[in-house]
C-alpha cells in the first residue's frame, strides 16, 4: 500500500516536470522572441553565462545633438577627408568616435597651452584625426556623445588627435589653438592605416595661391566640379492633422482657448503656457508648467539639457531628408540658451529668420522655444557649383571654403559658397 | 484513503495535459523538422546549379539573436587584469572607462576599450597547456573556449548570450606553465547586455541566400561552403565607453572566410 503511494508520488512529479517542458517547447518553439532572455536566466542560474539581456528603447545614437561636418584623416598612407554626406560622416565618426572620445577622457587640462599656427599644420602633418563641429561647443558635450567624461572645459569648434609617439588633443577655441597632452598614449595606427588617401588636403597643406587667400583649415579636394544636391522644402504646418498632431503633442488642447490674429498667428492658450503658430511655419512656445516630462531636463547640467532639447525637437520637427545640429550653447543671465540650425547632406541651411531652433532653459525647465518649422526632401537634381579652386579666389580673404544652404522661405533651397 | 483518491485525480489530469501537450508540440515539431529539411534540400540544389557544394546535414538552427550594446566595466577589466597578472595590481591608471592600465610585479596589462596587451615576466600557471588557459579564462570571469593552439599559443574566443563573438579572440603565449604575453581583443563588459532592436538575426538559408546573391559584388569565386556559424561581430561605435555587436553568419568557404550581416544581409569577407 505504502509503496504504491511513493509509485504515484514519483509519477506526478514526472508528470508534472513533463508538462512544464512541453509547455516550455510549446510556448517558445524553436525560434521563440524570448528564448535568448530564458536561455541566459537558465544558463545564469546554473553558473553557465553571466550575462543578462534587456531591451532599449529607441536608438541611443539618436540622442547625440550635433555631429562633426569634417572630419579629416592623416595616416601612413597620406591624407581622406570625409563632407558634404551625412552616410560618409557618420560611417567615420562611428569608426573614430572611439577613439576620440577616450582622448577626451585622457586629456590633462592642467597641461593646456595655445599653440602656433605654424605648429598646428605640423602636428596635423603627422598620423592625427581631425573632427570640425559647426558652431562652437562645450566640449563636456562632446564627450557626453562619445559616453565619456572630461576634465576640459572649453568651448571647441574642431578637434584633432594627434596619434604620434607623445599623443596631444588640439582644441580650437576661442581664444586660438590649445593643446592638452594625454596620460596615456593611446593606439590608432591600425585604424588609421585603413584609410587610403583620397588626394583632399588642408588649404595650408596646398600651400600656393589661391589656397593661401582662404582659411587655412579649409579643406578642398580639388574637384573640377563642386556637386550638391537639390532639395524640396516643405512648410508642415500646412498640413492641418500635422498641425494638430504638434498642437496635442506639447499637451495642448487644439479645440480650447484658441485664437488667431489679422497676422495668421494661431495662438493655444492654457494656464501653463502658450503655444503660437504662424503660416510660414514658426512655433513659439511659452512655458510656465514646472512637471511637464516634455519640457523638463533631468538635471540642469548642460548633457541634460542638451538631451532634452534633442528630445523636445524630435517631438515637434519633421525635418524630413535634414536634421537639427545644436551650433550653440551659452549662457544669458540666469538662461541657458541652446541653438541648432538645420542640416542638409551634412550643410547648413541658414533661415532667413535667424537659428531653425532656439530653446531657453531656466534651471531645468524649458521656458521658451522657438523652431522654424520645415521638411526638406532629396531631390534627384544635383547642382554644380563653382569648382574650389575658383572659390577660393574669389571669396573674402580668410574665408572658410565651405558650401551651405539658404531657405528664403520658398519651395527649394539655394545654395553656395560661404562668405560668412 | 482520501489523500490517495486526490493523488488518483491528480495523475489524471496530469496525464490528459501531457497528451494534449504532445498533440500541440509532435506535429508541429515534426512539420519544422520537415520544412527545415526540405529547405537544406532546395538550397542545396540551388547552389549545386552554381557548382558550390553545401556541407552534409541540416543546416544550423537559428539563435535568436539580437544587435547589442554592452558598456565597458572597469571591475570586469580589474577581474581580468588580476588574472592575468596573477596579483593585484600595484598601479592602476584608470582615466575613465576607454583606458585600464594595471601593473604588478609580474608584468603589466593594458586594456584599451577591447583590446588588451599583457606582456609578463614572471607569472607562473597552475599546470600547463588548454587546461591552464581554460581556468585562466574562468578566472578573467570570461565564458569563452580555447579554439586554437600552435606551438605554445593558444587562442580563445569569447561567447555573449551563448553566441561566440568572432571579433574577440584572445591569445595567450605560454612557456610551459610560464605566461608571456596574451593580446587580443576581449568584452570586459557589464553584465547586463543591452538588446538595440527586437529584429532578430536571419536563419541560415536566408545567409546563404544572401551570400550567394552577393557573389559578384564581393567576387567569390569558390567552389564549397565548408561551414556556417551564428555569434556576433564587434561594430564600429562612436562611443569610446561602449561596445556595439552586430549578429552574423560565419561561412567558411575554401577560398576564405565571409560574413553576412544577420540584420542588413551585408556581405564581406574577413579581414
Amino acid at each position: 500500500m505504502k509503496g504504491r503511494e511513493v509509485i504515484k508520488n514519483i509519477l506526478i512529479i514526472l508528470l508534472s516536470a513533463s508538462a512544464i517542458a512541453l509547455a516550455l517547447v510549446a510556448y517558445l518553439g524553436p525560434s521563440g522572441s524570448d528564448l535568448p532572455n530564458l536561455r541566459t536566466r537558465g544558463a545564469a542560474l546554473l553558473g553557465q553565462e553571466p550575462y543578462h539581456l534587456v531591451f532599449s528603447e529607441g536608438d541611443p545614437a539618436a540622442a547625440v545633438a550635433a555631429r562633426p561636418v569634417r572630419i579629416s584623416i592623416m595616416g601612413a598612407f597620406g591624407r581622406a577627408s570625409v563632407q558634404r554626406s551625412f552616410e560618409d560622416l557618420d560611417e567615420a565618426y562611428e569608426r573614430l568616435g572611439g577613439l576620440m572620445g577616450g582622448a577626451l577622457e585622457e586629456a590633462d587640462p592642467n597641461s593646456l597651452a595655445p599653440v602656433s599656427q605654424k605648429e598646428v599644420q605640423d602636428l596635423l602633418e603627422q598620423n592625427s584625426i581631425y573632427f570640425a563641429y559647426q558652431g562652437a561647443l562645450p566640449t563636456r558635450l562632446l564627450a557626453h556623445w562619445l559616453d565619456v567624461q572630461t576634465e576640459l572645459d572649453e568651448t571647441v569648434s574642431a578637434l584633432a588627435l594627434i596619434l604620434e609617439e607623445r599623443c596631444t588633443l588640439l582644441l580650437w577655441t576661442q581664444n586660438g589653438v590649445q593643446q592638452a597632452a594625454l596620460r596615456n598614449a593611446l593606439d590608432g595606427a591600425e585604424l588609421l592605416g585603413s584609410y587610403r588617401p583620397d588626394g583632399s588636403a588642408f588649404a595650408f597643406e596646398r600651400g600656393e595661391p589661391p589656397f593661401t587667400r582662404v582659411d587655412p583649415m579649409s579643406l578642398a579636394n580639388l574637384d573640377n566640379s563642386v556637386q550638391v544636391v537639390g532639395a524640396s522644402v516643405v512648410n508642415p504646418l500646412q498640413n492641418r492633422d500635422s498641425a494638430a498632431a504638434l498642437v496635442t503633442g506639447l499637451g495642448f488642447n487644439p479645440y480650447g482657448n484658441v485664437y488667431t490674429s489679422a497676422r495668421g498667428v494661431t495662438t493655444y492658450e492654457e494656464s501653463a503656457g502658450t503655444l503660437s503658430l504662424t503660416d510660414q511655419g514658426q512655433l513659439l512656445l511659452q512655458n510656465t508648467d514646472e512637471e511637464k516630462p516634455l519640457l523638463r531636463a533631468l538635471s540642469p547640467r548642460l548633457e541634460d539639457l542638451a538631451d532634452c532639447a534633442r528630445t523636445l525637437l524630435d517631438t515637434v520637427s519633421s525635418p524630413g531628408d535634414a536634421r537639427l545640429y545644436l551650433v550653440s550653447a551659452r549662457q544669458e543671465g540666469d538662461e541657458t540658451v541652446l541653438e541648432f540650425e538645420y542640416f542638409f547632406c551634412a550643410l547648413p541651411v541658414y533661415q532667413a529668420s535667424g537659428p531653425a531652433a532656439t530653446v531657453r532653459f531656466q534651471g531645468q525647465i524649458v521656458r521658451e522655444l522657438t523652431v522654424q518649422l520645415r521638411s526638406y526632401t532629396q531631390s534627384e537634381q544635383a547642382i554644380s557649383l563653382l569648382p574650389e579652386l575658383q572659390a577660393a579666389a574669389i571669396l573674402p580673404r580668410g574665408s572658410l571654403l565651405s558650401v551651405c544652404y539658404l531657405d528664403l522661405g520658398g519651395d527649394s533651397l539655394s545654395m553656395g559658397w560661404d562668405r560668412e | 484513503m482520501r489523500a490517495s483518491k486526490l493523488k488518483n485525480l491528480v495523475l489524471l489530469i496530469l496525464i490528459l495535459c501531457n497528451a494534449a501537450l504532445l498533440v500541440l508540440v509532435v506535429p508541429t515539431q515534426l512539420s519544422q523538422k520537415r520544412q527545415a529539411q526540405r529547405t537544406a534540400q532546395e538550397l542545396r540544389s540551388l547552389f549545386a546549379g552554381y557548382d558550390i557544394r553545401l556541407p552534409a546535414g541540416d543546416l544550423p538552427e537559428a539563435l535568436t539573436l539580437y544587435p547589442l550594446e554592452a558598456t565597458l566595466d572597469p571591475e570586469a577589466a580589474l577581474r581580468a587584469a588580476r588574472a592575468i597578472l596573477g596579483a593585484e595590481p600595484e598601479a592602476v591608471t584608470e582615466t575613465g572607462s576607454y583606458a585600464m592600465l594595471y601593473a604588478a610585479s609580474s608584468g603589466t596589462c593594458a586594456l584599451r576599450r577591447e583590446r588588451l596587451e599583457a606582456a609578463l615576466e614572471d607569472r607562473s600557471l597552475s599546470g600547463s597547456g588548454e587546461r591552464a588557459v581554460a581556468r585562466l579564462l574562468e578566472d578573467m570571469g570570461l565564458s569563452a573556449r580555447v579554439i586554437s593552439s600552435e606551438e605554445g599559443a593558444y587562442t580563445a574566443r569569447q561567447s555573449l548570450l551563448g553566441a561566440p563573438v568572432f571579433s574577440a579572440d584572445l591569445t595567450f603565449t605560454l612557456w610551459g606553465s610560464r605566461l608571456e604575453a596574451v593580446s587580443g581583443s576581449f568584452c570586459a563588459v557589464e553584465d547586463t547586455l543591452t538588446a538595440l532592436s527586437r529584429e532578430s538575426c536571419i536563419s541560415c538559408s536566408d545567409a546563404l541566400v544572401a551570400f550567394l546573391a552577393a557573389r559578384d559584388s564581393t567576387g567569390w569565386v569558390g567552389a564549397s561552403i565548408a561551414r556556417m556559424e551564428q555569434g556576433y561581430l564587434l561594430a564600429d561605435s562612436a562611443s569610446a565607453s561602449k561596445l556595439r555587436l552586430n549578429p552574423v553568419w560565419r561561412l567558411e568557404t575554401d577560398t576564405g572566410v565571409y560574413y553576412v550581416n544577420g540584420l542588413t544581409r551585408e556581405v564581406f569577407q574577413e579581414g
